[in-house]
């Protein structure tokens, strides 16, 4: 008991709120305070917290048609008045107004009692994509305005490379544009990003404490078990550097089977799982379509996927604005 | 007919740092064992619900003896579970725990408040918030407010 006790180190919590890091999610891309973390998730909408309660919201969406900044207002301005606030577009402030030059910009404010809140309406001519950032402000937040224009000023929402980056916690990857978000979940030790893409579902797993999970078995038990594996053979090699399994079903066999294939009415799944030691975590990749996958296409997906600081893809390099 | 159309002073929920700086208290009633293989073994006292008892007595079946239920807990549980020691606040549990397992701040909090959670839907344990932080590290009585759940003080009632 006391030699558990005696690994807490209360300073740490400090030193991670001074450090910034990436949050990449589904086209939008931005920094935030290290102790900034994510508290709901949605397909398009990120709501982030710390210690004291909600800090920031983002909010995005393609546009379809001419944009209007001043009809979103308007109906962000209704909501605000049925909750009991009090809404206010309002000008940027100076410092904001350098953070988000390139886009078409509006400023906002509303007043709810316990809950102030400063946002700006963004929208991006480029790739048409509309996003509301608002700061929110609680009693002890700290939320000040040099972090707001920080944030604000890496804030990107599209690439010039086909790619979407996706960085959420510990978890990077950057997927062809082709692979559209389908679910994800986030529960302790176990988190999930399913997509639907070219060649079927792919699935990004990542697992922690690696060294309890594989406690009393080895990686490829643990696929079959617990990773959706049941049934296939795995055989073991490495995955950047990690020790790893990989595993699929069966190629079809026999003329009868090649044609099935080939009308694409099988169902084939292909599990690499991969162990980074050093971080104690379990990383997983699944595909799963109607042909058999073949290893370019497993490649590409599992070189794509890393932790935040192994840095297997470079979700910052791409054009910003 | 003021009772009616009165504002009942609902307190707010607490936010995340007010439920993160909760200590957790053990049930005085839980015994525990540590296993061989370093698991934890809990023992708890379980009593029927009060209306039931009623029931069976009126029943002629007399009042039902305290029975005693068994809660093995994993390796992670079994870690946390020894850092409950009525002193240290969730949110250093939270990071002791990240830091042995090396695991994301938020996703630690998440696990342990989540593991917390259970243990207090079973009554093992009790939330006592202080609202001066600190002031147990020198083992002084706790200032400010003090809430000792129920369970604390009172054996868990098992949910038929």
């Amino acid at each position: 008991m006391g030699s558990v006790r005696s690994e807490v180190n209360p300073g740490r919590c400090a030193v991670s709120a001074r450090n910034w890091k990436t949050i990449a999610w589904n086209g939008v891309r931005f920094t935030v305070p290290g102790d900034w973390d994510p508290a709901r998730v949605g397909r398009r909408h990120l709501l982030l917290e710390s210690a004291p309660g909600p800090v920031m919201e983002v909010k995005w969406a393609a546009v379809k048609g001419r944009f209007s900044g001043g009809r979103h207002l308007r109906k962000l301005a209704r909501r605000v008045g049925r909750n009991g606030g009090v809404f206010r577009e309002t000008a940027l402030p100076a410092k904001w107004r350098t953070s988000v030059a390139g886009f078409e910009a509006e400023g906002f404010q509303w007043d709810a009692g316990t809950e102030r809140s400063s946002g700006v309406l963004l929208y991006c001519p480029a790739c048409r994509i509309a996003s509301m950032i608002q700061f929110l402000e609680r009693p002890g937040a700290d939320i000040t305005t040099s972090n707001a224009a920080r944030v604000l000023a890496s804030f990107q929402d599209h690439r010039s490379d086909d790619r979407t980056a996706w960085a959420l916690y510990d978890m990077v990857a950057l997927l062809p544009d082709s692979f559209a978000l389908e679910r994800c979940r986030f529960e302790a030790g176990r988190f999930v990003l399913e997509f639907n893409g070219p060649v079927g579902r792919l699935t990004l797993y990542r697992w922690a404490p690696a060294e309890v999970l594989l406690q009393n078995r080895n990686l490829a038990d643990f696929a079959q078990t617990v990773a959706g594996g049941k049934g296939l053979s795995f055989r073991s090699f490495t995955v950047h550097g990690h020790p790893a399994v990989d595993g699929g079903d069966p190629l079809p066999v026999g003329p009868g089977g090649r044609l099935r294939a080939r009308l694409g009415l099988g169902r084939f799944r292909r599990l690499r799982l991969w162990r980074v030691a050093g971080r104690n975590r379990i990383l997983g990749v699944r595909l799963e379509g109607r042909r058999p996958i073949e290893d370019p296409e497993m490649q590409v997906v599992s070189d794509a996927y890393g932790m935040a600081d192994e840095r297997p893809c470079d979700t910052a390099s791409a054009d910003p604005r | 007919m003021g009772w009616l159309t009165k504002d009942r002073a609902t307190p707010l929920p607490p936010t995340r740092g007010e439920a993160l700086d909760c200590i957790p208290v053990k049930n005085r009633y839980v015994r525990e064992e540590r296993l061989e293989n370093g698991d934890v073994l809990v023992r708890y006292p379980v009593t029927v619900r009060p209306w039931m008892g009623v029931l069976a007595r009126w029943l002629g079946a007399g009042a039902a003896p305290p029975r005693t239920a068994k809660l093995q807990l994993d390796r992670l549980g079994s870690g946390v579970w020894a850092m409950l020691d009525g002193q240290t606040s969730l949110r250093r549990i939270a990071a002791a725990f990240a830091e042995t397992h090396r695991l994301e701040r938020k996703e630690a909090e998440v696990a342990v408040t989540q593991f917390v959670r259970q243990l207090g839907r079973r009554g093992l344990i009790g939330l006592r918030r202080d609202s001066t932080p600190g002031c147990r590290r020198d083992g002084s009585p706790p200032g400010g407010r003090q809430h000792t759940s129920r369970e604390e003080r009172r054996p868990p009632v098992k949910r038929p």
